[in-house]
């Protein structure tokens, strides 16, 4: 009969996923005072515990002595304490900890430790239905992002567009393996394809709050045509449509071309000159080069642009007849 | 074995110069096409407009002509002329049948997409010419209203009194500039519209002509000298020779000569004919004007 410590629970308890059986423990029952079994107590779906002796252990286990809430067997009341005076010290109490796949076992002060959490979150990631969680997280959130029509160029969204690769990527992977992998390995795909995800829609969320938007369609020309010594003035208007999402600047281009291509080339002999009407007066004058961006700073929460052109010819009484239009406009931030 | 000598040094003689010839060929083709490889350069140019493009007695003479040989042989390279008709003088470099054209040729949008331009190499608006004796009435163009007045295929002319802002005259196209003037002389036409410049040239050879100074007819006109595209190379030398050209002396000189009735009877002609060098990089071998 040997005393002292118990011995150690089996690593095939201890190990997730696996057949979870602790293995018997040394027939000591007999010898323990109070009859127990060293307080072990089987629960969940795992195999039976020990099916070694003790006053209960002739009995055949039920589902309520497997239960959790099953209240611990009663010592044999015709058991009798060793004392010191009799024999060997008396057995200590023993808290043993097994460690099942799902099935988790504890006793005594210590009833909630980290591995506690860590096999809840075990237990859900290698959950069979659990493989197609990312992947569908990772999709839906491609979907959601479609459909809200995002502006701008793509490459914008370029960092949003790799994450959603990666995400979707990992969690296909996740669903592909048909071996059982490792729980690290498992945890890494699942853990990836959501930080992925999350850090995808976080990027797009930003890129699109953000996305330079192309209102070329939405910009308004008014004036007589052609410019003229005379006739010399054209606005450019982008009004409360064009102006739904609000950016600092107005990217504005024009193109300064000859009214009649059959005519004599004219319009290199004129200058354009644009500026912001702000408040009715000019603002940000700046020259006019065919197919060259002007930048216009705009007001915050302004509600309409109206950006003006004056043709002037280098030799007056040229009579040249110029064309002017918006070829490109895109609101942006700085 | 004394025979296998030879024959190797013979197979190696044939590798190396397989090899330099593929690589010359190679090379070669890497140049650009140039005019000035040519015995001489082909030039068409007008051959009845006096001060500006005439044949007499199978020379060439005028402004038209004296710019394209300054320019040709400021890049070594020898001129010959040859008459084209002002309806043919773009497709004439499209087909190859001349290398430069330089006939009173207006640089417009249209014309820069199928051609390259050297120039502008002259400046004039366009006008309209009378008989003297109708000086009194033609003063300005409303005193036109009703009246024909005559251009001929080919030119911007027609294109531009045909325009709404000049519905009440009636203008009517003619095949060339000759017939204008017989229809004017013989009293058929009571004016004949063009540029200033070719109407000026006119009065030097028939008398009893005159440009009436007040009538200005849409925007300047500017002249270049035509060249395929393929010949921008060429194209760009060409360009920087008539830079030197313009901001030399040279070009007033030759003016006068040619059209000495411009000189003499328009006060500011510098000012009004002779384009800046400026001018040049925004209009010479390029597919559309500069802004």
């Amino acid at each position: 009969m040997r005393r002292g410590r118990p011995p150690r629970p089996s690593r095939g308890a201890r190990r997730p996923g696996g057949a979870g059986a602790a293995k018997p423990l040394p027939d000591r029952g007999r010898d323990r005072p109070d009859g127990n079994d060293a307080g072990q107590r089987p629960t969940g779906t795992g195999k039976a515990g020990r099916a070694g002796v003790g006053p209960g252990a002739g009995k055949p286990r039920t589902a309520e002595a497997a239960a959790p809430s099953a209240k611990r067997p009663a010592p044999s009341p015709g058991k009798e304490r060793r004392t010191a005076d009799t024999g060997p010290d008396p057995a200590p109490e023993v808290h043993a900890h097994h460690v099942q796949h799902n099935n988790p076992v504890t006793t005594g002060p210590h009833s909630i430790a980290a591995n506690d959490i860590k096999n809840v979150i075990i237990r859900w990631v290698m959950h069979p239905s659990a493989r197609w969680l990312p992947l569908l997280l990772a999709c839906a959130a491609l979907v959601i992002a479609q459909t809200t029509d995002p502006h701008g160029p793509a490459g914008q969204y370029a960092l949003s567009i790799t994450l959603a690769v990666l995400a979707v990527a990992a969690g296909a992977v996740r669903v592909l393996i048909r071996k059982t992998p490792s729980v690290a390995a498992v945890g890494a795909l699942s853990l990836v394809s959501v930080l992925a995800t999350v850090g995808g829609w976080l990027s797009f969320q930003y890129a699109a709050a953000h996305a330079d938007v192309d209102v070329t369609g939405q910009v308004r020309r008014a004036g007589t045509l052609p410019l003229t010594g005379r006739d010399h003035t054209v606005t450019f208007t982008l009004g409360p449509a064009g102006l739904r999402e609000h950016r600092d600047r107005l990217r504005l281009t024009l193109a300064v071309s000859d009214y009649d291509p059959s005519a004599p080339a004219c319009s290199y002999r004129t200058t354009a000159t644009a500026y912001l009407v702000d408040g009715g007066a000019p603002a940000q004058e700046a020259r006019v080069r065919s197919g060259r961006p002007l930048d216009f700073v705009l007001n915050s929460g302004t509600t309409s642009v109206q950006i003006q052109v004056t043709l002037t010819e280098q030799d007056p009484g040229q009579n040249c007849r110029t064309d002017i239009r918006a070829t490109g406009a895109v609101l942006h931030d700085a | 074995m004394t025979s296998a000598l030879p024959r190797r040094r013979a197979l190696v003689g044939a590798a190396l110069l397989t090899l330099t010839a593929l690589t010359a060929s190679a090379c070669a083709d890497d140049r650009p096409p140039t005019l000035f490889d040519q015995r001489s350069v082909s030039v068409g140019v007008k051959n009845d407009q006096p001060g500006t493009g005439e044949e007499a007695t199978y020379k060439f003479a005028g402004f038209d002509i004296t710019v394209a040989r300054h320019l040709l042989e400021g890049v070594g390279a020898k001129p010959h002329f040859n008459s084209v008709p002002s309806e043919n003088r773009g497709q004439a470099i499209v087909d190859d049948q001349e290398d430069l054209v330089a006939a009173t040729f207006s640089i417009t949008p249209s014309r820069m997409k199928d051609v390259d331009f050297i120039g502008p190499y002259a400046t004039t608006s366009q006008g309209v010419m009378i008989r003297d004796k109708d000086a009194g009435r033609i003063k300005k163009l409303e005193d036109l209203k009703g009246r024909a007045v005559c251009t001929w295929k080919g030119t911007t002319s027609f294109e531009e009194l045909n325009k709404k802002a000049y519905g009440d005259i009636s203008v009517y196209q003619v095949a060339d500039a000759s017939r204008c003037i017989a229809d004017l002389r013989a009293g058929r036409a009571t004016a004949v519209s063009t540029d200033q410049m070719i109407l000026y040239g006119f009065t030097q050879k028939y008398a009893g002509l005159q440009v009436v100074p007040g009538i200005v007819v849409g925007s300047p006109n500017d002249y270049g000298i035509a060249i395929a595209k393929k010949y921008r190379a060429d194209c760009r030398k060409l360009s920087d020779k008539l830079r030197d050209y313009l901001n030399g002396t040279d070009w007033e000189r030759d003016f006068d000569l040619s059209l000495p009735s411009i000189t003499k009877r328009v006060q500011n002609w510098q000012t009004e004919f002779k384009p800046s060098a400026d001018s040049v990089g925004q209009l010479s071998c390029r597919d559309a004007p500069a802004s």
